[in-house]
């Protein structure tokens, strides 16, 4: 899986915003902010990946045990798919 | 088709156009015969022209003419270019002491009009509106600065001249008038709905940027006010301080 090519990411002040371009903009018009960690996540999908390997990006990156990263990974998946920004 | 040479936010812009409508509302920002380097040119394509007339229609619940449609257009296909030049569109209504320029952004029906009037109530004639709906501001030099250009709202408010954009104020109507400055989360948040995010993905990045550039450089208000021209004190006594911090 990984993001649908179109969207940028951007920090403003201390957080980053997402915004749809190009023909996204005709089905995705709403905005997304992302803390630290969600950038984090956001980043690793803007290449082909999976679950697994982001947990362990992620308990690379962060004091986390892999319990919680994977709560955290997938947790941000499901609202990205939610909100049809993943493709698989 | 004919064309003009047009001088915005220190621009050459040529345009494109068929109406008169737009010739006239561009009147006093067209260079005479312009013989130099242009720095980009706009025209408008008939898709487009359908599409913004559409979406017009639907916004206001009426028709409006092919002049006006055009002159829209010209603007968004200027605005589309804005950020490669540090420059955007800022929806909101900008007033100036000739020194420093106080941009006020708020929810239609807020009362922006109803605010600068007190400014001039209060004020006098050294007051004047740059623009009072459509501004462009843009960095250059090191610092924002905020200018007029033909296209300014329904009131018809706008002066072909520039100044040093000293505060970006968000006004809220309240019995009492106070005024307290919002942190850079808070300014970013609420401009972000001020501005245009361009469709190509390079000028939405570079829209980001300036974005985030301008909450560093720029302080931003929140006004809580009455109509009266002591909110216009308020306003001005704080906004005009020369020992601004930076927005934290």
């Amino acid at each position: 899986m990984k993001i649908k090519n179109g969207f940028v990411v951007k920090n403003v002040g201390d957080l980053n915003y997402v915004v749809a371009t190009g023909e996204l903009t005709q089905s995705f018009n709403s905005m997304i902010r992302l803390n630290g960690t969600a950038r984090f996540l956001w980043d690793l999908l803007a290449e082909p990946t999976d679950v697994d390997a982001m947990v362990a990006a992620m308990t690379q990156k962060y004091d986390i045990d892999a319990d919680a990263a994977r709560r955290d990974v997938e947790g941000f998946v499901e609202v990205l798919r939610s909100k049809g920004i993943i493709e698989e | 088709m004919r064309s003009m040479v047009i001088r915005l936010a220190e621009l050459n812009i040529a345009v494109s156009y068929r109406h008169d409508f737009t010739e006239k509302l561009c009147r006093e920002y067209v260079i005479s015969d312009f013989d130099g380097n242009v720095d980009f040119s706009v025209s408008t394509s008939d898709a487009e022209l359908e599409a913004e007339a559409r979406a017009a229609e639907k916004v206001h619940g009426q028709e409006f003419s092919d002049g006006y449609v055009e002159s829209i257009c010209i603007y968004r296909a200027i605005c589309r270019k804005l950020p490669a030049y540090n420059a955007l569109l800022l929806h909101a209504a900008v007033i100036s002491d000739g020194k420093h320029a106080y941009a006020f952004s708020a929810p239609s029906g807020t009362g922006k009009s109803t605010h600068i009037i007190q400014w001039r109530r209060a004020f006098g004639e050294e007051i004047f509106v740059i623009n009072g709906d459509k501004p462009i501001v843009r960095f250059m030099d090191g610092q924002w600065h905020a200018f007029g250009t033909p296209w300014c709202g329904k009131e018809n408010l706008q002066t072909n001249t520039h100044a040093p954009l000293t505060a970006v104020c968000f006004i809220k109507r309240s019995p009492e008038n106070t005024i307290r400055r919002i942190d850079v989360n808070e300014a970013a948040e609420r401009i972000m709905h001020q501005i245009i995010i361009p469709k190509d993905p390079l000028m939405a990045l570079t829209t980001l940027d300036l974005l985030d550039r301008m909450i560093r450089h720029v302080p931003v208000w929140e006004l809580e006010c009455n109509i009266s021209e002591d909110a216009a004190r308020v306003a001005r006594a704080a906004m005009s301080d020369g020992n601004i911090s930076p927005n934290k």
